[in-house]
């Protein structure tokens, strides 16, 4: 069983409460049988050595609100009101038929042996987002909400 | 495979280039609409600051622009081996 206690020391009082909150996080996700990344869990997925592709879309278009609704890390934030993500979405789609690509094309298909998730039943376009549609999650990039521009174009200082 | 690039985590086999994930026709009606809805789309989100409204509409045309250009999209593709342990396994103990 994985346990906070092997974190790596810490010699910093300031730091270091943080640090082992940081670290708690994905061994209770592990330990819980739940993965940081993926939507299957350990008990679901292959008992073998597989191959991931993630497909990850770092500066989307879409503008939405985040809203921080408890201090317990595991109360998921509310994203609202997103929009503009016609191209994004296209985009991701595009990504998960892609990764597909990826692995049916020299030399990854030598050692391509099946899809596991999406899953053959998911085909279209249509398909393929409605699947994501269902599993899509951050990347957990988080670093602020700060307008990175020139004063004069909205930044902030 | 298109153009593209490597990028610096371990993990990753590189950017996508936006021929491999878009049909030409796709990509242009896709920025098309995109672009026609900008005004929109900064209006909404500048929280009435005009000077932010102004740099939404910018980044987001220079976005499409390197859209348009088809040398790269913000698309990383994360080629990984990964496993399910076991309770077993030696990960849990």
């Amino acid at each position: 069983m994985l346990h906070p206690n092997q974190i790596p020391l810490i010699l910093n009082y300031v730091l270091e409460p943080g640090y082992s909150g940081m670290f708690t996080l994905p061994f209770y996700q592990l330990n819980s049988n739940m993965h940081p990344a993926g939507p299957t869990p350990f008990a679901n997925r292959p008992k073998c050595t597989f191959t991931t592709i993630n497909s990850v879309l770092y500066a989307p278009l879409s503008r939405g609100r985040t809203h921080i609704k408890s201090s317990d890390p595991f109360v998921p934030l509310t994203l609202t009101r997103i929009t503009g993500g016609t191209l994004d979405i296209a985009a991701h789609v595009g990504g998960a038929k892609l990764a597909r690509r990826m692995l049916r094309t020299s030399p990854l298909d030598t050692i391509f042996n099946g899809e596991f998730e999406p899953g053959d039943q998911f085909q279209t376009d249509d398909e393929i987002e409605g699947w994501l549609r269902s599993v899509v999650a951050s990347d957990n990039h988080e670093v602020g909400t700060a307008s990175m521009l020139p004063q004069h174009l909205g930044g902030v200082r | 495979m298109g153009e593209g690039f490597p990028s610096a985590a371990p993990r990753s086999r590189g950017i996508a280039a936006p021929r491999d994930v878009f049909g030409a026709n796709q990509l242009k009606s896709l920025i098309s609409q995109a672009r026609a809805t900008i005004q929109q789309t900064a209006t909404e989100w500048a929280n009435g600051n005009p000077n932010l409204q102004k740099g939404l509409v910018l980044t987001i045309s220079r976005a499409l622009d390197l859209y348009e250009k088809g040398k790269q999209l913000p698309l990383e593709m994360n080629l990984g081996n990964d496993h399910a342990p076991s309770k077993s396994d030696p990960a849990y103990s």
